[in-house]
């Protein structure tokens, strides 16, 4: 299995090069990948599959937003909101995409930090990913 | 449920939704209305919660959440101090921001001066970009009194009387109840 280098998807859907199926791959990982998509492996010493890299990507960013995330319907209506309080996470995104910054955002709304950088790094891992089923 | 004097400044009062800090000073600065953060022992709180807690003080509730009051009717009583629910609207799929808000309350404001005026009390106020709903609520149950889109002729009389009369509506159910409480203590 390659490891920590460039992985291409070959036109019959094999690792180019390995001749492994994306198919049992990806259904592993929980991900489907186009013909032509190159995915880097980075395996951290032992042999790594692409399909168990991803699937601990997703296991891990959901730990991350598990920390500073909660969704509960009796709170905003079941809007996801940063931990422990009523500020959602969609006017997080949409105060950033004004020009607002995130220690700025926390000071102004009297919001952690530390969770909002969390968040934002956990929303990192789960979008660094390919083409999804 | 008495409210503040009408010869004094309104006191809103932000929810932690709405609790930016700029707000709040843009809000003291035009020294029209005073308003109060957010509290940190709230924080996080239930929507029930929030209702239960501010439904019983005077100070009108600042809020962006559309559906607070309608998801929680059971705690929301006849007479309370005002919920002024001020979002993008149910059509706009944007999502509200300070920036939006700012945007809002200023058209509402310049088209509606006496703002800081208005006797909130029992009143629901849904403020959109391009209108104002005003609701109250009886037993239990949501009443829409009008919505007015802005480019309505009149429609901020119209709301100024819808806004007089729910907050009558109050002392009404308070001369109607009063009797009963002295009778009681």
């Amino acid at each position: 299995m390659q490891q920590g280098g460039m992985i291409e998807v070959s036109g019959q859907g094999k690792l180019r090069g390995t001749g492994v199926s994306t198919k049992r791959l990806f259904d592993w990982g929980g991900w489907k990948v186009a013909p032509g998509y190159k995915i880097h492996a980075m395996g951290d010493g032992g042999d790594v599959g692409i399909g168990e890299w991803l699937a601990e990507r997703t296991a891990y960013a959901s730990l991350v937003l598990r920390e500073c995330v909660e969704v509960d319907p009796k709170r905003r209506g079941g809007i996801p909101v940063l931990k422990g309080t009523r500020f959602t996470l969609a006017q997080l995104l949409a105060e950033l995409a004004e020009g607002r910054s995130l220690p700025g955002i926390a000071e102004d709304f009297e919001l952690d930090l530390q969770t909002l950088e969390q968040f934002m790094r956990g929303l990192s891992i789960c979008l660094d990913r390919p083409a999804m089923r | 449920m008495s409210g503040p004097p009408r010869n004094e400044m309104t006191i809103f009062q932000f929810d932690e939704c709405f609790n930016d800090r700029s707000l709040a000073e843009d809000c003291i600065a035009q020294n029209l209305a005073m308003v109060y953060r957010y509290p940190r022992r709230m924080r996080g709180k239930d929507d029930s919660d929030v209702l239960r807690e501010f439904m019983d003080k005077s100070n009108p509730l600042v809020t962006e959440d559309l559906d607070i009051v309608r998801d929680h009717l059971e705690h929301m009583p006849d007479c309370h101090p005002g919920v002024v629910a001020i979002n993008n609207g149910r059509g706009n799929p944007e999502t509200i921001t300070t920036r939006i808000i700012r945007r809002i309350l200023s058209r509402f404001k310049s088209m509606f001066p006496d703002w800081h005026r208005a006797d909130l009390r029992n009143t629901i106020l849904e403020i959109t970009p391009e209108s104002v709903e005003l609701f109250h609520v009886e037993n239990g149950r949501l009443i829409r009194d009008h919505y007015l889109p802005f480019d309505r002729s009149e429609w901020n009389s119209i709301a100024a009387e819808t806004l007089a009369r729910n907050a009558s509506r109050a002392r009404h159910t308070e001369e109607r109840t009063l009797p009963d409480q002295k009778a009681e203590g």
